[in-house]
């Protein structure tokens, strides 16, 4: 008697354990796209903009930070300036128009989800595209620039060289020192920054790209700061998203 | 004709006189209201009415039955009848009586609990020269409580469990975690981040009492027993068999995603974000025979993850007087929204095993395991979650010789590893492995008249191996270890009938420390039957943890967490001095008490190579003065007023209120309880309230283009959350139960920045749950008697 009650004691434990400890992998595989490399300022670049020509696919600075254009150039290199769409800089977004390109670029917000069902070129007429501007975004500033910032201001006489402590590149607060930069104000809502801890967000909103000749559009959707395959313990950086023309 | 009736008379009066000398007396023993039988409730019989040497003992059986024979010639008795959880009986055997039938009430007042943790040698609640505070564990239970952090939060004066993002936090009257010693069965666990353990281990379930003994106890406990010592006294049923299994379904806290389809890149992520608020439990004991008693416990529950939200911007306000280049308090409105805080949910799993051997009088064995098994579903979308899993394994052996002498030997040891687990690939990655192992051995005699001397020898290893030690961002995994050896004497010394001493001293020994003697002395004068004083200083310690002493964790390249291998153990001074009141049916403690730190280890910010440091260091004393009292009133028969209350006062550093906690603290409960035969009925209205908090964080201001170190004051308003529970057991067998927590519907309005979201509760809001529990014993007694 005594042995069946002791079975049936474990017997219970045993099923709730293994009912308990299973985890099933059930999602598909990611079919979208991912940045060949993290960019930003953990590169140790702040301005490191990984530049894609949406119509061809090639893409400019995609071994490492102003390898194929500097800042500066994409607007200003004759060579390049109408050869890319988009670009990247963390999960911060520029479009070939305004203040960071000299084509007709720009993006437009189509609303939340709905990604499938943009089809289209037709569903994006008289879609408002902004044009980008180098007030509304920041980027974060890599250790090594917000020191040579420092060496700068401290030549200018505005800060004391022992003084440096006082401006520290991270804040418990508030974060790494940050930087406005030339960048678009509509897909820089793509994703949100919180923290710390980082937190990064997806607005889950699906957007519209212009192309730099004006004449193409593309619909975005930002997934994730994260690989779908990154390894365990990584910062992420690589930007998961589902990028597709609208013809 | 005349013969024989002669011999029927004489026949008649020697079995009158045989009887009388072997009077055979059967004890009946059943609980007031549902009559159902009290088991292993001793009873003794004292011809004297001195029940310190009792002349017989007998235990009742499975229906309450125990049988008792007189001495030759005896023909007055007194009986005493006491059993856990009731009120003790205590009466004259009638004279021509053979069958006595008595009915115990539930002991509502909790005086007659004994207790271990405060001495460590067990003896009623009443009678401990050290106070402490019993919470029953069939009382949580009943009050509807879900788990132990609502269960603690809810019945302990000061304590408060935040549920915070990522994992608990526990302060307890000005102290954090780190200050406050958890104990399973008198024995420590590990996997704690800054001193707090993962809760969910401790099911509630399991759970016979909690005993708090607030001060310090290191003189008993050693390390970290410097603020509390909670124990958590788990089940080990009296019972043939004795078996409970339930259920419990709660309101979600929040729907995050509607339908998660398999082709979201984030479909693992969506579907955790909402597991249902959902519990299943057996409780599983049986006793066979005087020489085994088995117990298992297994507890499931998964928890719903929700966000809190801030409307509006993050108000920070420099004051000028913790900040004195400040010419006036000083207002930031921060330039973005706060954005939500995710609350994680959880799944875990919790087994445990206990076997009582009891091989031949005077030696008993226990050995026991348990295994712990969470998933932490955190509300970032960052690929993973996270896994813990913890062995603890252990054996404890007692052996009493000559009712003078007990000798405890015990070892115990646990293995808690934790995991990140990846969302969409099957891999999950240890990032932290921590074990301890603690022999003890445990000398205690009451050879001369009214002492009670216990001798003790500890070891503890405490081994800890995470990727945290290597000074930047790589994961390889590094050991980190402390090994200590504490010896510790105590005599508790019952003077007279009125006054009771308790001294002891505790030397502690480890190579990185060195050597420290932690005394402590505690009086109890009992004035009265129904007044007792007490008086008590104790000298606590802790030692740092292996994370201050050795941690070098650059976090996300942005700033660097370091230990101090210099780091000194804080030490603390704890003086209390208390009065309690108990009758029958009226309960008052109030105690009144001083707590001097010196050495504190705190963290910090240090900016230097242009990077922010937080490091741990030997920062300062600190002082904290409080009150508390205690209230427990059972009136009208059926109704049980229970009320805390907390004051403490912690000293402030040159203006600035680092302490987060708030000054005044309360919790209040009122249960109506009526038990009939077949039917019990219950109902408990408790509150738990936090008054205002006003304390100063420390962060950097800019002024003129150049940060300086600065605090703003954090203000958070009072609050209190209410929880009704209406519970109802049909035939003994079936209880039901259905409750609403956070009954008013308290939800903060202000997360704050920095640390004051660790500070503000962790509520979805109003709530509603219903529990079913079946009682199998019941049943099983009940198929038995059909059969027969």
């Amino acid at each position: 008697m005594m042995k069946y009650k002791l079975l049936a004691q474990v017997a219970a434990c045993a099923a709730l354990l293994s009912a308990a400890a299973c985890v099933e992998y059930e999602a598909e595989p990611f079919t979208g796209q991912r940045l060949p490399r993290v960019t930003g300022y953990k590169s140790g670049v702040s301005n490191d903009w990984l530049y894609i020509n949406l119509r061809t696919g090639k893409m400019y600075n995609e071994a490492a930070p102003n390898r194929d254009i500097r800042e500066g150039e994409q607007k200003t290199n004759e060579a390049v300036a109408l050869e890319w769409d988009v670009a990247f800089c963390g999960y911060q977004m520029r479009t070939n128009s305004g203040t960071s390109g000299v084509g007709h670029g720009g993006g437009a917000d189509l609303g939340y989800g709905a990604y499938e069902k943009w089809t289209s070129k037709a569903q994006v007429e008289g879609v408002v595209f902004e044009e980008d501007d180098s007030a509304s975004v920041s980027i974060v500033y890599s250790a090594a620039d917000w020191t040579s910032h420092l060496t700068q201001m401290a030549k200018q006489g505005l800060i004391k060289f022992e003084d440096f402590e006082q401006y520290p590149w991270f804040d418990p607060n508030s974060g790494p020192r940050t930087m406005v930069a030339s960048a678009n104000p509509v897909l820089s809502q793509a994703m949100s920054f919180s923290g710390p801890p980082p937190v990064y967000t997806a607005s889950g909103h699906t957007y519209c790209v212009r192309s730099a000749d004006g004449e193409r559009f593309y619909k975005f959707l930002l997934i994730s700061w994260y690989d779908a395959e990154s390894d365990i313990g990584d910062e992420g950086g690589r930007l998961c998203f589902y990028l597709d023309e609208l013809k | 004709m005349h013969t024989y009736r002669l011999i029927f008379i004489l026949m008649l009066f020697l079995c009158g006189l045989l009887a009388r000398a072997q009077r055979v007396l059967k004890f009946t023993v059943l609980e007031e209201g549902t009559e159902l039988p009290v088991i292993s409730a001793a009873v003794a019989l004292s011809y004297t009415g001195d029940f310190s040497v009792p002349d017989v003992l007998a235990v009742t059986d499975a229906d309450g039955v125990a049988t008792v024979s007189l001495g030759k010639g005896v023909v007055h008795a007194h009986y005493r009848v006491s059993s856990l959880g009731f009120v003790t009986l205590q009466g004259d055997v009638p004279n021509s009586v053979t069958d006595v039938r008595l009915f115990m009430k539930e002991d509502v007042m909790k005086v007659n609990e004994v207790v271990v943790t405060g001495s460590r040698a067990a003896r009623p609640i009443k009678l401990s020269p050290v106070s402490t505070q019993v919470i029953g564990g069939k009382q949580l239970v009943e009050a509807g409580y879900g788990n132990l952090q609502q269960a603690l939060q809810q019945e302990t004066p000061g304590l408060n469990i935040q549920k915070v993002g990522f994992g608990n936090e526990i302060s307890m009257q000005g102290l954090d975690a780190r200050h406050v010693l958890f104990l399973m069965d008198g024995e420590r666990m590990t996997g704690d981040m800054a001193g707090n353990l993962d809760y969910e281990r401790f099911n509630l379930h399991a759970i016979d009492r909690i005993e708090v003994v607030k001060g310090a106890s290191s003189t008993l406990y050693g390390s970290r027993a410097s603020g509390a010592v909670i124990n958590l006294i788990t089940k080990k049923t009296s019972k043939p068999i004795d078996i409970q299994a339930g259920a419990r379904w709660g309101q979600m806290n929040e729907k995050n995603y509607k339908s998660p389809s398999k082709y979201d890149f984030l479909y693992m992520y969506e579907k955790n974000a909402d597991k249902p608020n959902l519990q299943g439990w057996v409780s599983a004991g049986f006793k066979a025979g005087k020489h085994l008693t088995s117990q298992t416990d297994v507890w499931y529950s998964s928890s719903d993850a929700f966000f809190m939200y801030q409307d509006g911007k993050d108000r920070k306000l420099y004051t000028a007087e913790a900040n004195p280049f400040l010419v006036s308090d000083t207002l930031v409105v921060s330039s973005a929204e706060r954005p939500p805080m995710g609350i994680e949910g959880t799944e875990h799993i919790s087994a445990q095993q206990k076997i009582f051997i009891d091989p031949c009088d005077g030696l008993s064995i226990l050995a026991y395991g348990s295994y712990f098994f969470m998933n932490s579903y955190d509300l970032v979308q960052d690929m993973i979650f996270s896994q813990s899993e913890d062995w603890t394994v252990g054996g404890k052996l007692y052996w009493t010789f000559k009712d003078w002498f007990k000798l405890t030997l015990s070892m115990h040891a646990d293995f808690y590893e934790r995991f990140k687990r990846h969302e969409r690939v099957d891999r999950r990655l240890k990032v932290y492995d921590s074990k301890i192992i603690q022999p003890r051995l445990s000398l205690s005699s009451s050879y001369f008249d009214g002492h009670e001397l216990i001798l003790g020898v500890e070891g503890i290893s405490d081994d800890l191996v995470s990727d945290r030690f290597n000074g930047d961002a790589s994961h390889t995994m590094r050991r980190r270890t402390l090994r200590e050896t504490e010896y510790f004497i105590q005599d508790e010394w019952a003077i007279s009938p009125q006054w009771m001493l308790s001294a002891g001293v505790r030397s502690n020994f480890s190579k990185a420390f060195g050597l420290m003697a932690m005394p402590k002395l505690a009086v109890k004068w009992t004035a009265s039957p129904v007044w007792a004083f007490r008086a008590n200083y104790s000298m606590g310690y802790r030692s740092p943890s292996i994370k201050e002493l050795f941690f070098n964790w650059d976090h996300l390249g942005m700033f660097m967490i370091k230990g101090n291998e210099s780091l000194q153990p804080e030490k603390n001074n704890y003086f209390s001095l208390g009065a309690e009141f108990s009758d029958d049916s009226f309960f008052l403690s109030a105690n009144a008490y001083a707590n001097v730190f010196h050495d504190k280890i705190e963290g910090v910010w240090r900016v230097y190579d242009m990077q922010y440091n937080f490091e741990y260091t030997n920062l300062s004393s600190q002082r904290l003065l409080g009150v508390e009292a205690l209230l427990r009133w059972h009136f009208l028969d059926r109704f049980t007023l229970n009320g805390t209350y907390s004051y403490v006062d912690v000293s402030s550093l040159d203006g600035i209120r680092v302490s987060s906690t708030s000054p005044h603290a309360a919790t209040g409960s009122i249960d109506y309880r009526v038990s009939l035969r077949n039917y019990r009925f219950g109902a408990t209205f408790s509150a738990s309230f936090m008054g205002a908090k006003k304390f100063d964080v420390q962060d950097r201001l800019t002024i003129d283009g150049a940060s300086r170190n600065a605090y703003f004051r954090c203000e958070l308003p009072a609050y209190a959350i209410c929880n009704v529970s209406v519970s109802q057991t049909f035939f003994n067998k079936l209880k039901l139960t259905a409750g609403v927590d956070n009954v008013f519907n308290y939800v903060p309005e202000t997360l704050g920045s920095g640390v004051t979201v660790f500070n503000v509760p962790a509520s979805p809001g109003a709530r509603f749950h219903i529990q079913a529990e079946v009682l199998f014993d019941e049943v099983v007694r009940a198929l038995k008697r059909k059969n027969l």
